[in-house]
Formats: C-alpha cells, sequence, structure tokens
C-alpha cells in the first residue's frame, strides 16, 4: 500500500515538474532573414529589451539573409525546432510572392505566423522640388506627358503591384521601374530619373526634406502625416501595405505559441515602443495567430491575381 | 569651408580613451579579417555590426569604419602572399603582388602596398570632407543609363587585365556575368536558372565565388606541390628597406594620384562597386605607363595602383553615404545599417546637427589609416614568415577551414560553402583551360550593375519614341561609351604602337 | 589546340541549353541572359575557329597534363572537402568537424614526410586556431555556426 502511494507521489512530482519546465526558460532565438541593419532588424532591435522583460530571457537575434528572405524561411519550415526557442521574422507580401515565383523551398501555408505587429504602407511621393504637389497634379501631369514612370522596391512587391493597381483603377500610363532595395530608390527621383515613387512610409519619412508625399494606401489617413489624402478618399480603392510579422516552425506546442503571442501583443501595446515605431513611419498592427492566418488567406487570391495578370509584361 | 572647425572638433572628440580603444580594436580586426583568405570586409563588417548596438553613435562608427580601411588594406597581404585576394577590391593586387612575392620580393610588396594603403586612404578621406555635398549632387546624375555604360566600360578593362588571351578574358567576364543572373530576376521578378534548387535563389554569392574561384584553385595547387615545403623563397630583409620603399613610393606622385582619383570617384558612385576600382585603376596604369608589358610580372606600381585606389574607395563610399543615405559600396549599405541602428539619418541634417558624429567618425578612421600602418607591417611580417615555415600540407587544410568560414559567415548559409567549393574545382579547372578568375569575379560584379542598368533604362526609356534611345540621349553616357570603346580596342592599338615604334620587348 | 576546341563546344552547348531556359521567363527577365548568352556563344565561335586554325600548328604548351598520383590526391581532397562540410553541418559542428577533418587532410598531405612530433605539434597549433574561431564567432559573435552535435 505505501509503495503505491509512493510511486504515485513519484509520477505526480514528475509530471509537476514537467510542466513547471515552463516556456520559456532559455534564451529565444530571433532570426532576421535579411541583411543587418535593414527595417526588420531595426524593429526587432526595437522590441528586444521589451520583450526580455516581460518573457523573462535573452532574446537573441541572429541573421540568416539570402534569396531575399526565402532563404531564412525555407530553413523555418524545413530545419528549425518547434519547440518555441526560434522564431523567425516574416514578411507579407514577401512569404506569398516568392512561392508564387517558384523555385524556394517553402509553400505560404507552412508558415505558422503568429503575431503580425506592423506595417509599412505604400505613399505615392515625388521630389520636394517638384511642381506637382497634389495628386490631381500628378494626374494631370500623366495625362500631359502621355506616360509616366514610378519606382519602387522590387518586384513583383507591395510597391510595383500598388503602382499596378494604382495604373488600372486610374487608367493613366504608369510605368513601374523596380529598384533593388528601398535605398536606391531615392537618388533615382532626386536626380530626376524617375517621376515619382511607389514606396513605403518609412522611406517617406527618413527623406522627409527631399520628398512630397502626395497621397497614402491606407483604410484612414496616417498620423504622421496628417495632410495627406488616401487613395480611398480621392476615389481609387487602393489599399497596399507589407506587414511584418514573427512565425514559429510548424509544430511548435500550442502552449507556447500564446506565450509568445501574448508577449508580442504586450510589447504592441506599450505606449513608448509604439510611439517609437511610429516616430519611424511604422503603422502598429495587431494581428494574433488566428487574425494573421485570415489575412493571409484572404491576400493569397488577391496577389495570385495580381501576379499571373503581370506576367504577360 | 567650415569643415576644418568641425574636423578639430572632431578629433578632440575623438581622443577619448574608449574610441581610441575602439579604433585600435578596430584596426586590429580588420587587419585579421581582411588578411585572412576567405574572410572579407564586407563580412567584417557585417559579422560586428551587431556588437556596435550596445556603443554611442561615434564610437560604433569610428569602431566599423576603422575596421573597413584596416580590412581593405590587409587584403593586400593574403593576396601578395597566398594569390587570393583578402576582399574583392583586392584582386587586381595578385596581379603583381604574387609575382613579386614569388621572387622573394613579399615584404617590399607588403611594403609598397601599405604605402599605397595610407595614401590612398587619407586621399579619399580628405576628399570626402572638401567634396561631400557638391559632389553628392553630381552623383545623383548618375540614372540607370549613365550606370549601364559605366557597367560595360567596366567590363571592357578586362581587355588590359588579359593581355595574354583577350579572348577567353572576355569569355570569362561573360561566364561571371552569366553567373550573376543566376536567382530572382531584379526587374520582371522571374526565377532563373535555378533548376528548382532552392539553395540557387540567392544567386551566386560574390564572397563565395571570389573566394571560390581565386583561393580553391591555390589550395589544389598546394595538394599538388605537397612535398615541397614551401611555396616560395622566404625574402631577405635588407636593413633600411622600409625607408627605401616609401621613398620610392612617395615619388610616383603621378600614379599615386590617378589611382586615388578614380578610387575616390568609383567609390562615390552610389552601388557602382568599389570592388571594382582596383581593377579599373590597374587597367589605366597599365594603359598610362611606358613599359605595359612589365605589368602582371611583378613590379611595384602594379600594386600601387590597386591598393592606392582601394583604399580611396573608402571615403568616396562615404560620400553618397553622409550625404544622400545611399551607400556607395556593399560596406557602405552595412554602416547605413549601423547609422539606422542609432537612430541617425543620413542626409544633409547629419552634417549639421550631428556633425560631431561625423567629425568624429572621420577623425578617428583618419588616424586609423596611420595607425594601420605599423600594426599592419608587423601582422604582415609575421604572416609572411608564418606561411614560409608551415608546411604546405597543413596550409592547405588551414586556407580550406578558412574559406569555409568565410563564405559561410556572409548569410550564414551552409549552401554557401557548398557553391564556395563547387566554384573553386570549376574555377581550377578553368584556369587550367586558360580562363582566369580575374575577369570571371568582374563579370560578377559587374553583371547586376549592367543589368539593372539595362533593364530600368528601358523602363524609363519608354517615355521616348524609342526606348533604347535613352542610353545614347545624355551626356554622362557617352563619357563612359568613348571610354568602353577606347578601352576595348586598347590592345590592337598597343600592338599598333608596338610595330610602329620597332617593338622592343616580346 | 585540341582542348579549346572542346571548351568552346562545352560552352557554345551550356549557352544554347540555357538561353532555351530563358523561353520560360517573361521580356524583363529574359532580356538581358539573352544578350549575355547571345554574347556569349558569338565567342565561343570564334574561340572554336581559333583552334580550328591553329590546329595545324601543334602547340606544345606547358604540359597542362597532371600526374595520376598527383590528381589522386587532389580528388581525395576535394571529396574530403565536401565531406567536411556535410559532416560539419549534420554530424559533427563547426568546432569538432574542422578539427577531425583538417587534421585527417593534413595527415593525408604530409604523408610520410613529417616527423609524428611536428605532425602531433602542428596539429595542436591547428586546433588551437580552430576553437580561437568558433568561440569569437559562436560564443561572442553570436554567429549560429553549423551545430550538428556541437
Amino acid at each position: 500500500m505505501k509503495g503505491r502511494v509512493l510511486v504515485a507521489l513519484l509520477v505526480l512530482l514528475t509530471v509537476v515538474s514537467l510542466f513547471a519546465e515552463k516556456f520559456p526558460s532559455k534564451p529565444i532565438t530571433y532570426v532576421i532573414c535579411f541583411a543587418p541593419g535593414g527595417e526588420s532588424d531595426i524593429t526587432a532591435r526595437l522590441q528586444q529589451p521589451y520583450l526580455e522583460k516581460i518573457l523573462g530571457v535573452p532574446i537573441v537575434i541572429t541573421y540568416k539573409e539570402g534569396g531575399g528572405g526565402a532563404v531564412g524561411w525555407t530553413e523555418l519550415v524545413t530545419r528549425a525546432k518547434p519547440d518555441g526557442y526560434t522564431i523567425y521574422g516574416t514578411n507579407l507580401p514577401h512569404t506569398i510572392l516568392q512561392p508564387l515565383q517558384g523555385g524556394v523551398g517553402y509553400k505560404t501555408e507552412q508558415i505558422n505566423n503568429i503575431y503580425f505587429f506592423q506595417s509599412t504602407p505604400c505613399v505615392l511621393a515625388v521630389s520636394a522640388d517638384s511642381p506637382i504637389k497634389t495628386f490631381q497634379d500628378f494626374v494631370e501631369y500623366a495625362k500631359k506627358k502621355g506616360i509616366v514612370t514610378l519606382g519602387g522596391s522590387g518586384q513583383p512587391s507591395a510597391n510595383s503591384f500598388a503602382t499596378v493597381r494604382l495604373a488600372k483603377l486610374t487608367g493613366l500610363n504608369i510605368t513601374y521601374v523596380p529598384f533593388s532595395g528601398s535605398g536606391t530608390t531615392v537618388p533615382a527621383l532626386l536626380g530626376g530619373h524617375v517621376d515619382g515613387l511607389m514606396t513605403y512610409t518609412t522611406m517617406a519619412v527618413q527623406y522627409k526634406d527631399k520628398m512630397r508625399v502626395i497621397a497614402v494606401a491606407t483604410e484612414e489617413r496616417i498620423p504622421l502625416f496628417p495632410d495627406v489624402p488616401t487613395f480611398r478618399e480621392l476615389g481609387i480603392d487602393l489599399v497596399e501595405k507589407a506587414y511584418r510579422g514573427v512565425a514559429v516552425p510548424p509544430g511548435t506546442p500550442e502552449d507556447v505559441k500564446r506565450v509568445l503571442e501574448e508577449a508580442f501583443r504586450q510589447v504592441n501595446n506599450n505606449p513608448e515602443f509604439v510611439a517609437k515605431m511610429q516616430e519611424m513611419g511604422f503603422v502598429i498592427e495587431n494581428y494574433d495567430e488566428a487574425a494573421a492566418a485570415k489575412l493571409v488567406a484572404e491576400l493569397i487570391p488577391y496577389y495570385k491575381q495580381l501576379w499571373e495578370e503581370t506576367q504577360g509584361k | 569651408m567650415a569643415g576644418l572647425q568641425y574636423l578639430a572638433y572632431g578629433f578632440a572628440h575623438f581622443f577619448v580613451f574608449k574610441t581610441v580603444l575602439l579604433m585600435l580594436g578596430g584596426v586590429c580586426v580588420g587587419l585579421v579579417i581582411g588578411a585572412l583568405p576567405g574572410l572579407s570586409a564586407t563580412m567584417g563588417v557585417a559579422l560586428f555590426l551587431p556588437v556596435t548596438y550596445w556603443l554611442s553613435p561615434s564610437e560604433s562608427l569610428v569602431f566599423l569604419g576603422s575596421l573597413y580601411m584596416a580590412a581593405i588594406y590587409g587584403g593586400s597581404f593574403s593576396a601578395i602572399l597566398l594569390r587570393t585576394p583578402g576582399t574583392p577590391s583586392n584582386i587586381g593586387t595578385t596581379f603583381d603582388g604574387y609575382p613579386m612575392a614569388k621572387q622573394g620580393r613579399g615584404w617590399e610588396a607588403i611594403l609598397t602596398a601599405t604605402f599605397s594603403s595610407l595614401y590612398g586612404g587619407l586621399f579619399g578621406l580628405i576628399m570626402f570632407l572638401i567634396f561631400a555635398p557638391m559632389l553628392a549632387r553630381v552623383a545623383l546624375k548618375f540614372g540607370p543609363p549613365e550606370y549601364f555604360w559605366l557597367g560595360i566600360f567596366g567590363l571592357t578593362v578586362i581587355s588590359s587585365l588579359s593581355r595574354g588571351n583577350t579572348l577567353k578574358g572576355f569569355i570569362g567576364g561573360l561566364i561571371g556575368v552569366l553567373l550573376s543572373t543566376v536567382g530572382v530576376a531584379p526587374v520582371g521578378g522571374n526565377v532563373r536558372f535555378t533548376f528548382n534548387i532552392p539553395e540557387l535563389i540567392g544567386g551566386v554569392g560574390l564572397i563565395p565565388a571570389l573566394v571560390g574561384l581565386f583561393c580553391i584553385p591555390e589550395v589544389i595547387d598546394m595538394v599538388l606541390n605537397r612535398s615541397k615545403k614551401q611555396l616560395y623563397q622566404e625574402a631577405k630583409v635588407q636593413k633600411g628597406i622600409i625607408w627605401k620603399t616609401f621613398v620610392s613610393v612617395m615619388k610616383k606622385q603621378v600614379d599615386l594620384l590617378r589611382a586615388s582619383i578614380i578610387g575616390f570617384i568609383i567609390g562615390v558612385l552610389p552601388g557602382a562597386g568599389g570592388n571594382i576600382a582596383n581593377l579599373v585603376a590597374y587597367s589605366e596604369a597599365v594603359r598610362a605607363s611606358k613599359h605595359p608589358e612589365k605589368f602582371g610580372t611583378g613590379i611595384p606600381e602594379g600594386v600601387i595602383a590597386t591598393e592606392t585606389s582601394n583604399n580611396a574607395v573608402v571615403g568616396g563610399g562615404f560620400v553618397p553615404l553622409m550625404t544622400l543615405g545611399v551607400p556607395g559600396t556593399p560596406v557602405d549599405a552595412i554602416l547605413y545599417g549601423a547609422l539606422l541602428m542609432q537612430g541617425l539619418r543620413p542626409g544633409a541634417e547629419l552634417f549639421t546637427r550631428r556633425a560631431d558624429v561625423v567629425y568624429t567618425f572621420i577623425a578617428g578612421v583618419i588616424v586609423a589609416t596611420f595607425v594601420m600602418v605599423p600594426i599592419g607591417l608587423a601582422f604582415g611580417r609575421a604572416m609572411a614568415k608564418f606561411i614560409t615555415k608551415i608546411p604546405l600540407s597543413l596550409l592547405a587544410p588551414t586556407v580550406l577551414f578558412l574559406t569555409m568560414v568565410g563564405s559561410y559567415c556572409v548569410s550564414n548559409n551552409i549552401s554557401d560553402v557548398y557553391m564556395m567549393l563547387i566554384l573553386g574545382v570549376l574555377g581550377f579547372v578553368l584556369r587550367k583551360l586558360g580562363f582566369e578568375a580575374g575577369p570571371i569575379t568582374l563579370g560578377l560584379i559587374l553583371g547586376p550593375i549592367i543589368e539593372t542598368g539595362l533593364v530600368q533604362g528601358l523602363l524609363i526609356g519608354r517615355k521616348l519614341a524609342q526606348p533604347w534611345l535613352i542610353f545614347f540621349a545624355r551626356p554622362l553616357c557617352w563619357v563612359f561609351i568613348v571610354l568602353s570603346v577606347f578601352f576595348l580596342f586598347w590592345p590592337v592599338i598597343m600592338r599598333k604602337r608596338m610595330i610602329v615604334s620597332g617593338g622592343d620587348q616580346r | 589546340m585540341m582542348v579549346d576546341v572542346a571548351t568552346a563546344t562545352v560552352i557554345l552547348i551550356l549557352s544554347a541549353v540555357l538561353f532555351n531556359q530563358t523561353r520560360n521567363y517573361n521580356y524583363l527577365s529574359a532580356v538581358f541572359p539573352r544578350f549575355v548568352l547571345g554574347l556569349l556563344m558569338i565567342l565561343s565561335i570564334v574561340l572554336l575557329i581559333r583552334a580550328i586554325l591553329l590546329f595545324r600548328k601543334r602547340e606544345r604548351t606547358e604540359s597542362n597534363f597532371i600526374p595520376l598520383k598527383d590528381l589522386f590526391y587532389v580528388a581525395l581532397t576535394i571529396v574530403l572537402s565536401f565531406l567536411w562540410v556535410y559532416v560539419m553541418d549534420w554530424v559533427l559542428g563547426f568546432l569538432l568537424g574542422s578539427i577531425v577533418f583538417g587534421i585527417v587532410i593534413f595527415a593525408i598531405l604530409a604523408g610520410k614526410s613529417l616527423k609524428l612530433r611536428e605532425f602531433l605539434l602542428f596539429s595542436l597549433g591547428y586546433s588551437a586556431i580552430v576553437f580561437v574561431f568558433w568561440y569569437s564567432l559562436g560564443k561572442l559573435l553570436r554567429v549560429p555556426l553549423p551545430r550538428g552535435l556541437f
């Protein structure tokens, strides 16, 4: 009789100790799928101190760049351990577009996003010394010249699709000129090689004195640019953003995911953090795992259609 | 030039114990990283970037800048001693540096490289201080059509790099360009030539390719010579050779100046790839020389041209970085990230509102350029001795190890190491067939520049009646068109000239 | 020369194959590769013609032939290098893998020419270098080195 009680106690103790090993109990690696110094890196570094306080463990930021993120995301779904101690930064629409382009080692559906915490909406900008002051000016300019060029980062990307849709919705003849990375679009604009840029809010903030934003592709006006109308206000249904979030490898336990999800939610609700992000041009988003999955599911057919349309060129 | 005041202020700010220590650390780390085959400057700066997060803006920039300058200089060591460029900027140093080493004049080559780097580095930095804002405006005039022709011009330089067999040189260059197209197309977005191998989606990385094409054939040569104890005779160090070499280098003011200007200008052009500066400078030196046939046999002028220009690129690259926020070279892209990480925004306001950072930074790198001379010489001497003391049977796996580290650390990707090995074997075979690594690597570097210039230009050109007209409509383009034609036919002109003048050697 | 003829032909065939690949790409993605491939094919034809014309001369350039024994060592080193990377990545990890393979290759190449004492000394030195790298990269700089078991 005593023996059985002892055994039961032992079993109970073991089980309890297993669960007492709460997540997280060792450092978490936050992998950025791009080169150091980029926007994903900066966001992660801003989040780092808050995450460390909330989760109680060090957050180690490492990099795995290549293929515009493809290398990192392939590793995420194939080799990473699903124990919650390695999380990967993810981006939309990249993770939807890359499998469409083909040649990558992952599928959009395999990526288990647990949070999307910020976005950079597309904005239409011209050089600060350009005669174009409003969107109407832009339309007139386009009609007069017959054809107008907009620079942007990447193809396909949020920038390129925003331009394609803008052209379709306005009937203007707009040629999109892709550049590798937003950084290289700026000298092109300033040097007069392109008429304007379809770029991200972060670029517009960084080059505030050199660029003039004439429209933003969001649902509502952005606090940083209070005088700039949204495309919807101008009668054009164009909302286009690039989202950033984190994902865990497939098969990660539910409770681990909840802990991580909650941590990011708390960071996003921290007013200090929010202020810093908005100052740089980021828009705070709050998509938890369920909402993120829904968003991705909605966006997949949308981008698929756009990609197929642009393949004709 | 209010700059002088600020500069004095910058120096004052720099001479703080912690910052000086960081500068020294940066120099030492940079030298080692540059000097070791397989590890490049870009990789070094990228590796240490996260570390600087905890430093103040000036401190982090001084550290990274010193690392950068020292690495570009240090890369000459492995170029000279092992025929492997320590960084892509040292490719040209292998042409004359290595032959000098083989003749037992390795130490002289290192000394030449040292003083050239000092000159070029200072030149670039000082030019930056004086001309930065002005140059920024000129740099903006470079649009896609201009970059296209700049890239083409870069390719024509091959003609003077491969005087032995120009045809094979150009084929090699085209192979390099072709390799650069693997992966996602910059315009159009199709995934090209990956044959559904996901590892290839990032394309052929420059560093794995450089390391593979240059280093692995050397390793294979070591294997073939495994019974020999050394690659070549160790140089006898004569007394006073340091001073003698210094004087002889400084006497060649024209060569130094020409190479510095070339390096600086190429550095200023955003994204032009400071990597090609050393090759353009080399080819210019060949063209301007009275004895062009001597290049490649081991003459100091060859080393002077490459090592002066590549260090001048450093200062040049800072121009677009600081004024426009556009990186002039790959390393500048990382420095840009460093600035952003510190919450700084490159641009006019950086010079005015945060002038303290900029001038402390420049002051620090200037001091670093001086400091790297004694440290570099000591390190270079040690390395030269070390290489001749290790039996080749150990040198081979050691270099192999370094190549793996170098190609892995670029993007923490093991497939880069495989790529490096594959290209290495290919490079060995190609070399045996008469295709040198230099032109191939040049093609790899220039490919993206030419392609984006071409395709972006065609898109911009849609405004004109015929899109391709845009490539001929702008004055800057013609500068490079003329230069390209000139360089393309230079060997022919050369030969005619030699026949006319009675043609001595050959 | 025969070698050049073969080389030119190989390049020609490969270019044609790749050119065929570009038919799947849209215009903007295909423009440049086609341009390059076209040039490459032209130049390789020139090489081919030149090689054939010089065929008659039958020049004996430096003997590019590598003695079979050496070739064996080269092939072995290459194979071991690939194995090294694979084992380092999946089994032994950076530290152990590099030390093991480095020393193995050293031993093979050194053959009989080294005394045991020298060999051990050098191996120790090499291991120390590997360790320094492992420590500074992996621990100090937090680079995610290939894991394997270490």
